[in-house]
């Protein structure tokens, strides 16, 4: 392991942050998606020789851990299945920005799960098209779809929240 | 004119994810650390676990061999069954490779 690491270390710090929010669809508190982040990696570190890919491995680790964190919570905590109620922002809040943010996290959280996810993982994740489309098990055209119709719904919700305001 | 798409892609990546924080980090490699150590002694293990199977196979099948002969005729032993196995199927053969020449047995064949 000392030989390793550094190499751990720097998958950290380099996809850390943006696991922790793709983890966060799927988890009521920001406690419980560090724990499905934690067990996701883990299993990554340990497998990932088996990966084609292993960027899209961390991702499918991290997603199958966050979903099956998400079901035990859901099982424990029947009553709190909303995961809009997070105890913590997602996001750095920059203050001049916050209100525009807030705007956009809410618009975020109106998308399917489907197309958010895939959101998350190509604007703060880095990822291209291929490796989400293999971290999700779909087609490629299906990944960029996903992306393109996300990115239409949320600018109407953002719109539609501007045509209120 | 621009895109109001990609005016969208540039402000939602201008957000930045919150931190990753370095407790995390911590578990992650206390995990890591603990894993490693549970696994180095597998090896041995495995060996010590081999061997122990190895000699209880043997214990056991000494034990149904030796039941088994004791088993099937108490008073004789092993080397007096073997021999009488040996007797009898010798008398049999030997009666079969005659029988053609025995004048009863002809008679009965007609």
């Amino acid at each position: 392991l000392a030989g390793d690491s550094d190499g751990w270390r720097d998958w950290l710090a380099r996809h850390g942050a943006a696991l922790l929010l793709f983890a966060r669809q799927w988890s009521a508190k920001r406690a419980d998606a560090e724990d499905a982040v934690q067990c996701g990696f883990i299993r990554f570190w340990k497998t990932r020789s088996r990966a084609n890919d292993e960027l899209a491995y961390l991702y499918s680790c991290v997603r199958t851990a966050a979903i099956d964190q998400g079901r035990r919570e859901r099982r424990r905590h029947a009553r709190e299945i909303n995961a809009n109620h997070n105890d913590s922002p997602p996001f750095i809040v920059e203050i001049e920005r916050s209100e525009r943010q807030a705007l956009i996290e809410a618009a975020l959280k109106v998308l399917p799960a489907d197309q958010r996810e895939v959101v998350v993982m190509k604007i703060w994740g880095g990822l291209t098209f291929a490796q989400i489309a293999e971290t999700l098990g779909i087609s490629l055209n299906t990944a960029a779809s996903r992306y393109r119709y996300a990115l239409a719904r949320l600018q109407s919700e953002l719109s539609e929240e501007v045509a209120h305001d | 004119m621009t895109d109001p798409i990609k005016e969208l892609e540039a402000e939602l990546s201008s957000m930045q994810p919150s931190p990753f924080p370095a407790t995390l980090a911590a578990r992650v490699e206390t995990e890591l650390l603990t894993s490693e150590s549970r696994l180095s002694p597998w090896p041995d293990r495995f060996l010590l676990s081999a061997i122990c199977s190895g000699a209880l196979a043997a214990c056991m099948i000494i034990v149904v061999l030796v039941g088994g002969a004791m088993g099937s005729n108490p008073s004789a032993g092993p080397t007096e069954q073997v021999n009488a196995k040996e007797r009898s199927s010798g008398s049999v053969a030997a009666s079969l490779a005659f029988a053609p020449n025995d004048p009863v047995w002809m008679e009965l064949l007609k």
